[in-house]
């Protein structure tokens, strides 16, 4: 018989299924994007009261969590429900860390100076290349109703993750982070959350008594400096997709010499290298692979210098940048 | 606590309990329940010395509690469960208190260490008590190098005020890092120079 009816038939396949997909795809990709950012906002606007647990493979943590925004900033405070009763207290860019198991206070900044990451909510277009998003449903999770947020690597470089993002107010309500095998290897999950209207300044108080306490004070908050000139070090491998967000020198307590600290991020996974200047060896620098909770980590020696790698990214991704890290010859 | 408690506990690790559901919202709502839950768990580990337990599964359970629905029960840590394994759990349940007395010694003993650390890793470990890794790291044979495994600990200090992942929920970054006290070894097939 004539093609002709085949060709109809295969415009009308395409034209019925291929082209709804796509336009369905598109849609959930938009609907997905928009729940990004409701879950961003959601942070930093609720007020709630809530318990929650937090687990790093076989580790397993119970923690209230009081979180209330004024007019003045956010404050937060956290207090531990098992056992030494440590608390931390976040009160815009002050955190007060409160152990009285160790009879101590420590006081330190949130975080140095600018917004890091610099993307923010998080950008799917970006993201799409390296990762696969769906919406799996509606769940529940601390007896709220959630849409569950799937997100899979597209290769071997990085981890996947579960979000559950609390459908009236956008909040995150519970995450997994899964490992290569699909297995989790870090959540976060409220059991019990209670958005209110206005918090009360005392259970935002960590309720010290003061004198019981011996204070510190953080002295590493004011050693960063954008450095002016670097060591001349090249990270010649990443994977796809992943961009240099920041650099700088930096004077950690554990280090007798400035180390430098690079960022690099595909916009979901972030990597950190740390590289020192090691003229005798130092037995307190990392060689080989290591695995802390949720994190992966690489040290290397490279002639008077010592690499280390970490990032929340499976072993091989941390190991495989370790390895690239050349010098590069401009060097002053 | 009474006995019985006690018994149902060790039941529900054991996935013996024909409706742990009244269990379960207990556990939620009473923080010396939960303690005595985490520190049976403890004990289990200490006992099996089993290193790779897969994410904790109690979270979801309590959580479905909470929601009170219908709950579906999968099998806990299945590969470790054998007739030998019930009967020191059902003795533990009984001496969780004097397991956790040897846990405060380790604790303090650790402490003391802990006190040379420099601020930006107290920080880090702030947030939670860490009795799990203070056991853990009497018997884990791969552990870190003190020295490295506090050096690493500030970078990952470092590396989680820049990370992505962490700040998608607000208070990541003072979760992530209060577990560093305790790194493992990861083989690697090609050795590094040195």
């Amino acid at each position: 018989m004539s093609s002709k009816p085949t060709h109809l038939r295969s415009a009308l396949f395409v034209l019925t299924v291929t082209f709804p997909l796509t336009l369905f795809a598109a849609e959930q990709m938009a609907e997905i994007q928009a729940w990004l950012e409701k879950m961003q906002q959601a942070i930093h606007t609720r007020n709630y009261i809530g318990t929650f647990v937090y687990g790093q493979r076989d580790q397993l943590s119970s923690v209230k969590i009081i979180h209330r925004v004024t007019a003045s900033g956010e404050q937060e405070r956290l207090i531990s429900m098992d056992g030494t009763g440590r608390q931390v207290v976040r009160n815009g860019n002050k955190v007060t860390c409160v152990m009285p198991d160790r009879k101590a206070v420590v006081v330190g900044k949130a975080r140095p100076g600018k917004q890091f990451p610099p993307v923010f909510p998080l950008r799917l277009d970006t993201l799409t290349d390296y990762y696969t998003f769906t919406l799996s449903g509606l769940d529940k999770v601390a007896g709220r109703v959630t849409q569950r947020i799937s997100i899979s690597p597209r290769d071997k470089y990085r981890y996947g993750h579960q979000l559950w993002v609390d459908k009236e107010t956008g909040l995150l309500l519970k995450t997994l982070l899964l490992n290569e095998r699909g297995k989790p290897i870090e959540q976060f999950v409220f059991t019990n959350i209670k958005y209110v209207d206005t918090i009360a300044d005392e259970l935002l108080d960590p309720d010290l008594k003061r004198d019981e306490f011996t204070w510190y004070r953080d002295q590493d908050i004011k050693g960063d400096k954008p450095a002016k000139k670097m060591r001349g070090m090249l990270v010649s491998w990443l994977p796809p997709g992943f961009k240099h967000d920041m650099q700088k020198m930096q004077k950690l307590s554990t280090n007798t010499m400035p180390v430098e600290h690079m960022v690099f991020s595909d916009g979901l996974a972030s990597i950190s290298v740390f590289i020192e200047e090691e003229l005798q060896h130092d037995p307190a620098n990392l060689i080989g692979g290591s695995r802390i909770g949720a994190i992966s980590a690489h040290g290397r020696s490279l002639g008077e210098y010592h690499v280390t790698v970490v990032g929340e990214v499976p072993h091989i991704t941390v190991q495989k940048i370790s390895d690239s890290v050349e010098y590069s010859g401009e060097n002053d | 606590m009474s006995d019985k408690i006690n018994e149902q506990l060790s039941a529900l690790m054991d996935d013996e309990l024909s409706s742990p559901d009244h269990l379960l919202q207990q556990i939620s709502e009473d923080e010396a329940l939960r303690a005595r839950w985490h520190r049976y768990h403890l004990i289990r580990d200490i006992i099996s010395e089993h290193a790779e337990v897969p994410a904790v599964d109690i979270t979801a359970r309590v959580s479905q509690a909470l929601e009170s629905e219908p709950t579906i029960f999968a099998p806990l840590h299945k590969t470790i469960r054998t007739k030998r394994m019930k009967f020191v759990m059902k003795q533990a349940a009984g001496l969780a208190i004097a397991a956790t007395v040897s846990a405060v010694a380790v604790i303090t003993v650790q402490q003391q260490k802990l006190d040379e650390q420099p601020a930006t890793t107290a920080i880090a470990e702030a947030a939670v008590p860490q009795v799990r890794n203070q056991v853990r790291y009497v018997s884990e044979t791969k552990k870190l190098d003190r020295a490295v495994q506090s050096k690493l600990s500030n970078y990952l200090v470092n590396h989680n005020e820049y990370s992505v992942t962490s700040k998608m929920q607000g208070v990541l970054p003072y979760m992530r890092i209060v577990t560093v006290t305790q790194g493992e070894r990861v083989m690697v097939q090609n050795a590094n120079e040195q």
